[in-house]
């Protein structure tokens, strides 16, 4: 797995998958991997989950995210917008993309790396990496070297300092950043479906094992077509709506 | 010497020829590879239980910063393996002259000190429009090539915007060497490009009088004195400097970023054009503050200024051009007025974006190939008046303005070379045109210039009937 390609929060939203999954193919990714809530807030539930359940047969990555678990377990917390877009996609997937998302581990590992949704401590309780005391967390519950989650839609590099505490870094789009075995380090990769930062390119974040080096890209998409189909199918308008603002 | 190399000994294709010493993070040494060439340098850091532990973090930074940054004031990287078990970092060994061999009791004549002050501004601020801050300049730091061009080495101890800053010591452990070392990065602020310019300014001072402004301190509560501690007038130790140049040393050793110099790209055009520096007060001081004054300024002090400052919000690269240097090329006595007023227009337009920009007008003048008609200090005279006619127009204020007539054979080369010594952000040039005038602005002309310049061309025209 030279190059990895990490794909978070795609939320449905097949446009913004495709354009990353092409964006990544030119990059010279040969692995993608898949970080959780494939599903959730978007138009495109099942044909979202076919092309990343084509990528799961052969050999893909894929964790769970609270999304997919709401998907079929009411215990999650969401929230009402969330929890009716959920209630939307349920009768839109067959069997098969059912028990395919019940069949998704919390966690994969990968030699050195650690693929997660949210944290690496107690996964399931969707803690969001937003502050370095989060990540400090999440680096302690692992001996992983590098550690992708996805999660708070937003683009941040978390690394061990020479004061050994943990720090936290925004990055440059498109801008190789090696990440040294002499320390540890945790990047969420932000959102591919619903970027949160005022910038409505898709996100993801490209990992070259051989070199080392994380790349995060920022991809533009055609979010005017998930906007109309957002509309025409019935779901809440203020998930359009934040698309076309990147929020 | 825990886990040095022995001649002979090869890593990845490169030979070890001879071990050149060690540093305070590293062994160095000059190695060969059949494909990278003969004259390479080799550090690989000091590992070891009793090495310091800042030896790998800094090994770590040079390996990510080196491989980023470009031009003729950096080491060219070569090449690294920083995981291997033996890891390695090669670069160009540069060849030139050490800047500590130009330390001396009395200090250097004052042309050999703004040429020094000058390629040491100018490498520092290639530095910082890379997004890099150097953080550690001093003597030891400094190589100068043949031309004259300062390289900055030893990238262990710097700060790049795109990459995670591994130093995060706060102020427990400020990173760099102290006799030189800012008071902002003493409090552990390792993001602003002025703590260059507060370094260049001590090395200036070592380089005039061979001594350290500040001394050699021990602890770090001594660094952070020099936030009130003003280090004696360069002029009372040497007589025979300048006003201006004490203006501008003790502009760049201000304790207060905000009060040091833009960018270091003003400290290089300030010591290039001594006429243009305005005298303040720190130009006058003749004498070391008494013990009352020093009191005064203790007391006064703010004991932690770096307290509630937040993260400097222009990254160093756009810090670097907060006072761009712009150059507006053309021929004052063209006839075509509209031509003259596009001109005109298009400068005030870009001036007015940045508020502390600065303009070089210049008058461009091809000498005339048969020698004949007037000697050519005449004709430069007439192009001078000519081109403070159209700059006055411009109603912009002469600390921001300088006026230049450019006779020569070639005149794009002069005005190419212009651009790279002075670190010129853009220049503005009138589109080629039929005019009967001295000099025309044609297409090849041109073309040479937006091919070769070493930043954005502005090709001006005027609006089409």
């Amino acid at each position: 797995m030279p190059k990895i390609a990490l794909l978070s929060d795609i939320h449905s939203n097949l446009e913004a998958l495709e354009a990353c999954l092409a964006h990544a193919t030119r990059q010279g990714a040969d692995t993608f991997a898949f970080l959780g809530d494939l599903v959730g807030y978007g138009p495109d539930p099942a044909a979202t989950l076919e092309r990343i359940m084509d990528f799961a047969s052969a050999g893909a990555p894929v964790v769970l995210g609270n999304h997919d678990r709401a998907v079929w377990d009411d215990a999650v917390r969401l929230n009402p917008v969330a929890r009716q877009a959920i209630l939307w996609t349920r009768p839109r997937l067959t069997a098969a993309q059912l028990a395919f998302l019940q069949s998704l581990p919390l966690t994969h590992h990968l030699e050195n790396l650690l693929l997660v949704h949210a944290s690496a401590e107690q996964p399931e309780a969707w803690t969001y990496l937003t502050r370095e005391t989060e990540a400090a967390a999440s680096l302690a519950a692992t001996e992983a070297t590098w550690t992708f989650a996805g999660h708070v839609h937003h683009q941040l590099l978390f690394y061990q300092a020479s004061d050994l505490r943990t720090h936290a870094f925004s990055p440059t789009p498109g801008v190789a950043i090696p990440l040294s075995e002499r320390r540890r380090w945790v990047a969420t990769v932000g959102s591919v479906g619903q970027p949160r930062d005022r910038n409505t390119a898709a996100a993801y974040a490209l990992f070259d094992a051989e070199a080392r080096a994380v790349t995060f890209h920022r991809v533009p998409y055609d979010w005017g077509r998930t906007i109309y189909k957002i509309y025409s199918q019935g779901l809440p308008p203020a998930l359009a709506h934040r698309l076309s603002e990147g929020r | 010497m825990s886990n040095a190399l022995l001649p002979g000994a090869q890593i990845d294709g490169f030979t070890i020829l001879q071990a050149l010493g060690t540093g305070s993070a590293a062994h160095l040494y000059r190695v060969s590879h059949p494909v990278h060439g003969e004259a390479l340098l080799m550090k690989t850091p000091r590992l070891g239980p009793d090495e310091p532990a800042f030896g790998v973090v800094s090994f770590e930074t040079e390996c990510t910063l080196l491989p980023a940054l470009r031009g003729p004031h950096v080491p060219r990287f070569v090449a690294s393996n920083p995981f291997s078990p033996l890891p390695y970092l090669v670069m160009e060994l540069v060849r030139g002259r050490d800047l500590k061999q130009h330390i001396r009791p009395g200090g250097l004549p004052l042309p050999e000190l703004t040429e020094l002050g000058f390629a040491i501004a100018t490498a520092a601020h290639s530095l910082h429009r890379q997004d890099a801050i150097h953080l550690d300049i001093k003597p030891d730091n400094l190589l100068l090539r043949e031309d004259g061009d300062a390289v900055l080495i030893d990238y262990g101890f710097a700060h790049h915007a795109r990459y995670p800053d591994l130093f995060q010591e706060e102020s427990r452990l400020a990173v760099g060497s102290t006799p030189y070392m800012a008071p902002e990065q003493a409090a552990g602020i390792r993001d602003d490009p002025r703590s260059d310019q507060f370094a260049l300014g001590v090395t200036l001072y070592q380089l005039a009088t061979g001594r350290l402004p500040f001394g050699i301190p021990a602890t770090l509560a001594e660094v952070r004195s020099r936030s009130w501690t003003r280090p004696t007038p360069l002029r009372a130790l040497r007589r025979d400097l300048p006003p201006w140049f004490q203006e501008i040393v003790f502009t760049c050793l201000e304790p207060e970023p905000e009060r040091r110099y833009a960018s270091c790209a003003l400290v290089a055009q300030a010591l290039s054009h001594p006429d243009s520096v305005l005298l303040t007060e720190r130009a006058t001081r003749m004498k070391r503050d008494g013990w009352f004054e020093r009191l005064w300024r203790t007391w006064r002090h703010d004991p932690e200024p770096a307290k509630g400052r937040r993260a400097m919000p222009l990254s160093p690269s756009e810090q670097a051009q907060v006072a761009p240097l712009f150059m507006v090329a053309f021929d004052p006595n063209e006839p075509d007025e509209t031509l003259q007023r596009a001109l005109r227009y298009a400068v005030v337009r870009i001036l007015q974006r940045d508020p502390e920009s600065r303009l070089a007008c210049v008058a461009l003048l091809e000498t005339p190939a048969d020698g004949s008609g007037a000697s050519a200090s005449e004709r430069q005279h007439a192009y001078r008046i000519a081109l403070h006619h159209w700059a006055r127009q411009l109603e912009i204020p002469e600390e921001r303005l300088s006026l230049h007539v450019f006779e020569s054979t070639d005149p794009a080369q002069r005005l190419l070379d212009y651009a790279r010594r002075n670190s010129v952000d853009a220049l503005i040039v009138p589109a080629p045109h039929d005019a009967p005038s001295a000099f025309r602005f044609n297409r090849s002309f041109l073309t040479r210039l937006v091919e070769q310049a070493p930043c954005s061309v502005h090709v001006v025209r005027p609006p089409q009937a």
